[in-house]
């Protein structure tokens, strides 16, 4: 072969492929990243991102007037129970890693196309971090009907990953129907529970399992970075104004943190702290679940080194909504504008007291 | 935009390739060369447009600069000498500005305990390159081992894309001649097809090798509280394969990109993980800083002509300003002493006479620069102390498969789990660490480069690597000597 049919072999037929998987890719669209091309090969995107399942979830759930945001500590909230306080039927909307700026937009176009009474926020460090990037797929749809840029970036679809998930997505759809939208726990959330409820059957199984997942995992801070963002404070401000002007209640919450996150060296929790009394000073008024009590020390509370149990979630609810937790051990502590200073302070002296004991 | 990058091999790359061939093919010499150094700078201005200015004034200055010095009338001894000390201390001062500003408020600071706000500048990309490169011109310009260069061509040699932000290090007296040499300046298929070949496996070991190692190197620094031994290990070596396919994959890049241009780039590793000794693994990694540093900075200072107390000294002071042209920080200054000290040790034991086995003397050699490695990585010094905890006094923790043939072990304190939970649960980095060994075995790519033939067999070979290589971008990360 001379060396100049060596070069263009090489160029052409890595040109080829590469096209040729980009085009795939485009066509098959199996993150729902475009929209463009609708067909029986691809009408169930087969590996959906959470944000694309909950805005399916809230257009076939025209009738919903409560909902919760937040990260993937959210997405253990069982709706169920704040339609049981509130008789308002209600969604789960949280995604993982969840951006303040990206539930803004879920919230906006709530309060823009239907009737919306409570609005239940779980707040995490992240959402609100400067520099944190959010990884997911936003629904075109919703781009679309704020008429952001189409995600016409060509280069994301030379993807042998994506590539993969498109062979998936054909074979999904050419041999399945399209499955039914579950209202209450995402695919993975399911799996999760279901680890959870068989552990609970057994007293050595379910020490086994806080052992095994909460207990010897170790602890991370999900951002690297050491700032607030203020556009993604400024979003929970025009959230907390929307609310406002359509007399919609808002409802904010921090998600509970096991002790082992507080604590560790390269903390982060001085931030949190910062960020609630951001949201408490300029938002609203939000239930603390970071007392450093029980509620942050107890492994049992949580499913993993980063989520809370469902019952702690219930109990979450129950004391957002009615004042009082559904069980006392899970007291977190409603924060004003009046206790702000004193609470934080005898937070920062429980951990002083928490690490001097260990 | 990186050569990893989509931009560069479906844009940028192909259109100064096809620009500058086409100057050529009209006889446009001097056209061709300015669109190289044009697209060179739009290169580097792609990060930041606002770096642009700071390479065109030293570029500007140090062409000044040695003009004079390697002219006629600067011939008194005296005001040559000022001229060049003069220019050095410039550069030096505008690299020391913005790599070492915070790094010396903050330990003014800490001895002092006042609370001087630190600069927080943006280093410069490629600065303590081109610094480099430009100081070697400046002194080799006072030796008078330099010709007249006209601009373009020292432009080009600064800038040349290919080169500009990672190395190697390349010395005027290799690229002068080239961009001056008339037979560069037709299209040579030879170097074309040897390019792509080399960029291939350049972009192969970056993105498929070297981005799987950073994720378990970055999961197990970023967790150094709880490593148990095999974790440890594991985090360090994936750091040092990381390292290696990283830099060298980049370095393949350039000099593939450089030979689509007909440019020969000096190679900057010789599989240096098959060293037997430190003094031989300086002479296989990072070969164009090893050779800048001991022409400009070992030898200027005496060398080993004066004794054996200056040379051992001379040795750690190189490693030092070694350490420290990667970063600015105690760890690296560490790493040079490290890597100073252990230069010192072989020239010692040399003068013993005792020659060790040599998978004994490469074992030796290996640890160490894996060990050093750590501090080299680490973000701070308890981070780096954390791993080599792990390493040496981490808990011995096997596969829970192995219990039922080992369970004995655990009367000595061996227990049994996930081994490797702290990066991801899986037993996959050490299958890629023994995969690693195995692949620095072979001959390494500039050697496959010597046997490259236009065949079949490589064209087979370089369309897999290359399109596996593209079409798993979408997940690359930057190159580590970037920082730097």
């Amino acid at each position: 072969m001379s060396d100049r049919r060596f070069a263009i072999f090489i160029v052409v037929s890595t040109l080829s492929i590469a096209l040729f998987v980009a085009m795939a890719n485009f066509v098959i669209d199996p993150y729902g990243k475009n929209n463009i091309f609708k067909n029986g090969l691809n009408e169930f995107k087969i590996v959906r991102d959470e944000r694309i399942s909950k805005y399916e979830l809230l257009n076939s759930n025209p009738e919903a007037s409560s909902f919760i945001f937040g990260s993937s500590r959210g997405l253990i909230l069982d709706p169920e129970v704040v339609e049981y306080i509130t008789s308002e039927k209600t969604l789960n909307l949280a995604f993982s890693s969840a951006t303040a700026e990206e539930y803004h937009l879920y919230i906006k176009y709530l309060f823009e196309t239907r009737n919306v009474k409570n609005i239940i926020i779980g707040i995490d460090l992240f959402a609100y971090a400067a520099g944190f990037e959010s990884t997911g797929t936003f629904p075109q749809a919703l781009k679309d009907y704020f008429e952001m840029d189409k995600e016409y970036d060509i280069p994301q679809y030379l993807s042998f990953r994506m590539f993969k998930r498109t062979i998936k997505a054909v074979r999904y759809n050419l041999t399945h129907d399209v499955p039914d939208i579950d209202d209450r726990y995402t695919d993975k959330g399911k799996i999760i529970l279901s680890d959870y409820v068989d552990a609970l059957k057994d007293k050595d199984d379910f020490e086994y399992y806080i052992s095994k997942h909460v207990v010897s995992r170790p602890a991370r801070w999900a951002t690297r970075y050491d700032g607030l963002d203020i556009d993604r404070l400024a979003a929970l401000s025009r959230i907390k104004q929307l609310c406002v002007q359509n007399e919609a209640n808002l409802y904010i919450f921090t998600s509970p943190l096991f002790i082992k996150q507080i604590t560790m060296k390269q903390n982060k929790f001085n931030l949190q702290e910062d960020l609630l009394r951001y949201i408490v000073r300029n938002v609203a008024p939000v239930l603390d679940m970071n007392t450093i009590q029980q509620t942050n020390t107890e492994p049992a509370f949580y499913i993993d080194e980063f989520h809370y149990s469902y019952e702690f979630a219930n109990s979450i609810i129950t004391q957002l909504l009615t004042g009082e937790p559904s069980d006392d051990k899970y007291w977190g502590e409603l924060v004003t504008k009046e206790n702000l200073d004193n609470y934080i302070t005898q937070v920062d002296d429980r951990i002083k007291k928490f690490n001097a004991s260990r | 935009m990186l050569f990893n990058s989509f931009e560069f091999i479906f844009l940028f790359l192909p259109a100064t390739f096809f620009l500058y061939y086409m100057l050529l093919v009209r006889r446009l010499f001097v056209g061709a060369r300015a669109i190289l150094i044009a697209a060179s700078l739009l290169y580097y201005a792609w990060w930041r447009l606002d770096y642009l200015p700071i390479i065109l004034l030293t570029l500007l200055f140090n062409f000044v600069i040695g003009t004079i010095l390697s002219s006629e009338s600067a011939r008194p001894a005296g005001m040559r000498l000022h001229v060049l000390v003069t220019g050095i201390v410039l550069n030096l001062l505008l690299l020391g500005y913005y790599k070492y500003s915070d790094f010396i408020i903050e330990n003014i600071s800490q001895l002092s305990g006042a609370d001087f706000d630190l600069l927080g500048l943006t280093l410069p990309l490629a600065i303590s390159f081109f610094t480099f490169q430009q100081i070697a011109y400046l002194v080799d310009s006072y030796r008078g081992q330099t010709k007249e260069y006209d601009f373009l061509n020292y432009a080009l040699f600064v800038t040349f894309f290919p080169q500009l932000i990672a190395g190697p290090i390349v010395h005027h007296k290799e690229m002068m001649p080239q961009f001056e040499s008339k037979w560069n300046l037709v299209k040579r298929y030879r170097n074309i097809s040897a390019g792509l070949f080399i960029f291939s496996m350049g972009l192969f070991k970056k993105v498929i090798i070297a981005d799987k190692f950073s994720e378990w190197a970055n999961l197990g620094f970023d967790r150094a509280d709880y490593l148990n031994l095999i974790e440890a290990w594991a985090t360090s070596l994936s750091y040092t394969f990381q390292l290696y396919f990283d830099f060298s994959g980049y370095t393949d890049m350039a000099i593939g990109v450089a030979l689509l241009f007909n440019i020969k780039l000096p190679i900057n590793f010789n599989s240096p993980y098959k060293a037997l000794t430190i003094r031989d693994f300086w002479r296989r990694w990072h070969i164009t800083l090893s050779r800048f540093l001991r022409d400009y900075v070992y030898i200027p200072l005496g060398g080993n002509r004066l004794g054996e107390f200056r040379t051992c000294n001379n040795l750690m002071i190189t490693f030092i300003i070694g350490g420290l042209w990667h970063g600015a920080g105690w760890t690296f200054l560490f790493w040079g002493m490290l890597h100073g000290s252990a230069l010192v040790v072989h020239r010692l034991w040399q003068r013993s006479g005792i020659v060790l086995h040599r998978y004994l003397a490469w074992f030796i050699t290996f640890n160490f620069v894996n060990i050093a490695w750590v501090f080299f990585r680490a973000e701070s010094w308890s981070d780096a102390v954390k791993v080599l905890k792990g390493m040496f006094y981490g808990d011995i923790i096997l596969s829970e498969n192995l219990r039922s043939g080992f369970g004995f072990l655990q009367e000595a304190g061996v227990e049994f789990g996930q081994e490797l939970f702290h990066l991801g649960g899986h037993t996959t980095p050490i299958a890629w660490i023994i995969a690693a060994f195995v692949v620095i075995s072979f001959k390494n790519s500039i050697e496959q480069l010597g046997d490259f033939k236009a065949d079949f067999k490589h064209a087979v070979m370089i369309f897999v690597l290359g399109t596996y290589a593209i079409l798993n971008m979408d997940n690359t990360g930057d190159f580590l000597y970037f920082n730097f």
